[in-house]
């Protein structure tokens, strides 16, 4: 007998339990991009100063940018469930990933914000931290960490134990990806969050956790054209 | 069109045969050549898996290849991945290049062929035991036998190796699908689908019995990913293991190869042969007979008997495949079992189940019942575990055929557990199929639920062994495995 549209609908939403982790990446990049393009540029720069201002738009940023790289864990997580505790199990790993991204992040945008440093001289900074992104990008240590968030750990079925478990399986993942990707996402954080910069940063992400195989130094070469065209920006 | 090699069962061949004797004359030659030249011993042994420093044919003086070569060509293993069985085929083709070139070189034929070993050959009563040039103390002439490797825990006083479940073939060929299943189900024939993969991951079927087992079965060098490729067993091994991907695909018109692109051309794969450096991609190496491999077996026929399983269990299959389910974890370990060579029991309460595998109850639809092992890691030597289902207690395993589930190897365990550039660190895992063992226990008045128990029984060594020998001199662990999960899933 074929199977009604309802029933076709649930099967997909079972097959991806990651569903509404990347709905939330979706709803952050709206909340981060239609602001840049309903108040431009100028508005920017006037919250540079204000932390809480920042650390919003790097919270958003780690939603929007990150969840996309942990659909296999998030999927991971859930095929390692009991079927009633899936998506509280989803939820216990994601604070573990995001809560690490945001204490780094805390800790980023409040040096950023004392530094207060010459709006002039953003664009010298941003092209430094993408060039150092595009070294450590060549690094062996790079290549541990990129290794590191492919890790899987055991998860205890049910109770504390199991909110435990996915809780360290975040906080594991999210170890390994701040190691990975943090001089990326501070570049992104240092160019106020740029839709552009995010998407190059993104898409060098996706590629090196998606493909079958991955040439560092392609990507590498693609963080260093972001690097030269702020250096450029900042000479001209 | 170039007639095609023909790699023959090493037991139909007289002990040696020039087919075997050109091998070890070659072997002997490659042997002499420095291990960073690709076609010396070591390097292609190195391909495989290397570790500085645990090489034991390391010579004071080695000039290694340099970095940038050995991380394009060595350590390249393609383990727990559906690139498992086409990787190793591109492996077996080059080597077998260099071995007929070499053979050439010293006056040989032209058609020499990478002979295989069919330890599973029902028909052979001596099919488990070493060809009997592989534990020879001398080649004809009295000159040292370089098929005869020391360092082997079973196999060299031409024993038998391992038992009939080691070289198990039905669990295998009767698999109806390539890829694995990631979410606990089916673990397929070839294994699952992952990006260029250096140990992470479940274990296909293939490539857990009876690849997995032969190799820690006969151990020594054979039992560790860094040395396995220095064994000449090694290569004649896995020309059994590629030869049963060929049975595989012919004994049934709906087992079929992956179609993704990914899997076919999303990869190249780099080697030296005997001209030089080459590169594949998988779709080039599907069909062995085809340009560039030209090759076939002696025999690739259907070994097993028909019906190759219980009718039910065949229905159960088909119905899996034609309307894939979704795997509902029901169970498992509240935590993780330690094993040291000891039989050692993981306790799962199993739940009813409330999402996919109920839906599918509803409709009817067969149920298959898989257990899954995840995170197994480990260091020292691999044991073999055999897996039962609520073994009564006090029995012994053997009494009780029809609660035993399958084996783990353990091959890969230790590489597996280590987190470096090209492994997360996470180990190994296995599934097996428990689906008619399950339906057994459910029907008896005794199932009760709330403990399912899963028992691991190591495997004792073979009569006569080294290892037979080294476990009465010295009993105590030689390993620490740590079962990370056992779970219990319904699809």
């Amino acid at each position: 007998m074929a199977e009604t549209t309802s029933a076709q609908w649930r099967r997909a939403i079972w097959r991806h339990p990651e569903w509404w982790a990347l709905g939330l990446s979706g709803a952050a990049w709206v909340a981060m991009i239609a602001p840049i393009a309903g108040h431009g540029h100028h508005h920017m720069e006037g919250r540079w100063s204000t932390w809480v201002g920042e650390f919003q738009h790097w919270s958003l940023m780690s939603i929007a940018m990150m969840l996309p790289l942990v659909v296999d864990a998030v999927r991971t997580v859930a095929a390692r469930s009991l079927w009633s505790r899936r998506d509280h199990a989803i939820c216990a790993f994601l604070f573990g990933y995001l809560g690490l991204w945001l204490l780094a992040g805390g800790l980023l945008t409040l040096t950023l914000t004392l530094a207060s440093a010459d709006a002039g001289l953003r664009p010298i900074f941003v092209a430094a931290v993408f060039a150092l992104a595009a070294g450590w990008q060549l690094t062996p240590a790079k290549r541990l960490a990129l290794s590191w968030c492919h890790r899987t750990q055991p998860l205890a079925p049910r109770g504390w134990r199991a909110d435990c478990d996915c809780f360290r399986y975040g906080c594991t993942l999210g170890l390994g990806c701040l190691a990975s990707c943090g001089i990326v996402m501070a570049g992104c954080a240092i160019a106020n969050h740029s839709a552009l910069v995010m998407s190059c940063a993104s898409s060098v992400g996706i590629v090196e956790r998606y493909s079958a195989r991955v040439d560092q130094r392609l990507l590498a070469g693609l963080l260093v054209i972001v690097a030269v065209a702020f250096a450029g920006k900042a000479v001209f | 069109m170039a007639s095609l090699r023909v790699r023959k069962d090493a037991w139909k061949l007289a002990t040696w045969d020039p087919t075997i004797l050109w091998y070890a004359k070659a072997i002997n030659e490659m042997r002499n050549r420095k291990v960073a030249n690709p076609m010396s011993w070591r390097y292609q042994a190195a391909i495989h898996d290397y570790a500085l420093g645990a090489d034991p044919l390391a010579q004071p003086g080695d000039v290694l290849p340099s970095q940038g070569e050995q991380k394009q060509f060595w350590r390249q293993c393609q383990h727990f991945s559906w690139y498992f069985l086409p990787w190793h085929r591109m492996y077996l083709f080059c080597f077998e290049r260099i071995v007929s070139a070499t053979i050439v070189q010293l006056g040989g034929p032209a058609d020499w062929a990478l002979p295989y070993w069919n330890y599973s050959d029902a028909n052979n009563p001596d099919a488990r035991r070493l060809p009997p040039a592989f534990h020879a103390q001398s080649m004809p002439g009295g000159s040292q036998n370089p098929l005869l490797v020391a360092d082997r825990d079973e196999g060299n006083s031409g024993e038998l190796i391992g038992d009939a479940n080691d070289v198990d073939i039905v669990g295998c060929l009767s698999e109806l699908i390539y890829t694995a299943n990631l979410s606990g189900g089916d673990p397929g024939f070839g294994g699952p689908k992952t990006a260029f993969n250096h140990s992470r991951g479940s274990t296909g079927s293939l490539e857990a019995t009876p690849h997995g087992n032969m190799h820690i079965a006969v151990g020594g060098w054979m039992g560790a990913f860094n040395t396995a490729g220095l064994d000449p067993i090694f290569w004649l091994h896995h020309s059994n293991i590629d030869r049963l991907w060929n049975v595989w695909r012919k004994r049934r018109s709906k087992n079929v190869n992956p179609p993704d692109s990914q899997w076919l051309k999303g990869v190249t794969f780099d080697f030296h042969d005997d001209a030089g450096i080459v590169s594949f991609t998988v779709d080039q190496v599907v069909d062995s007979t085809a340009a560039p491999l030209q090759y076939s077996y002696q025999d690739e026929s259907d070994p097993l008997p028909a019906p190759l399983a219980a009718p039910t269990a065949e229905a159960l299959r088909s119905l899996a495949i034609s309307s894939p389910s979704i795997p509902e974890m029901v169970g498992a370990s509240q935590k993780s079992v330690t094993l040291t060579g000891a039989p050692a029991q993981a306790h799962i309460q199993v739940q009813s189940p409330v999402g996919p595998a109920l839906a599918s109850a509803q409709r009817t639809t067969p149920r298959r019942t898989f257990l899954n092992f995840q995170n197994i890691t480990g260091s020292g030597k691999a044991r073999r575990y055999s897996v039962y289902v609520n073994l009564p207690a006090g029995s012994m395993p053997v009494d009780h055929p029809e609660l035993y589930a399958g084996d783990l190897p353990m091959f890969g365990v230790a590489e597996s557990s280590r987190a470096d550039e090209n492994h997360p660190g996470s180990g190994v895992e296995y599934t097996l199929e428990i689906t008619s063992i399950l339906a057994t226990l459910e029907s008896s008045p005794q199932w009760n639920p709330a403990n399912l128990q899963v028992s691991f029984i190591p495997k004792p060594p073979a009569a006569g062994s080294v290892r037979a020998l080294r476990a009465i001199a010295s009993p105590a662990p030689d390993h620490e495995i740590q079962v990370g999960s056992v779970s219990l899933y319904y699809a």
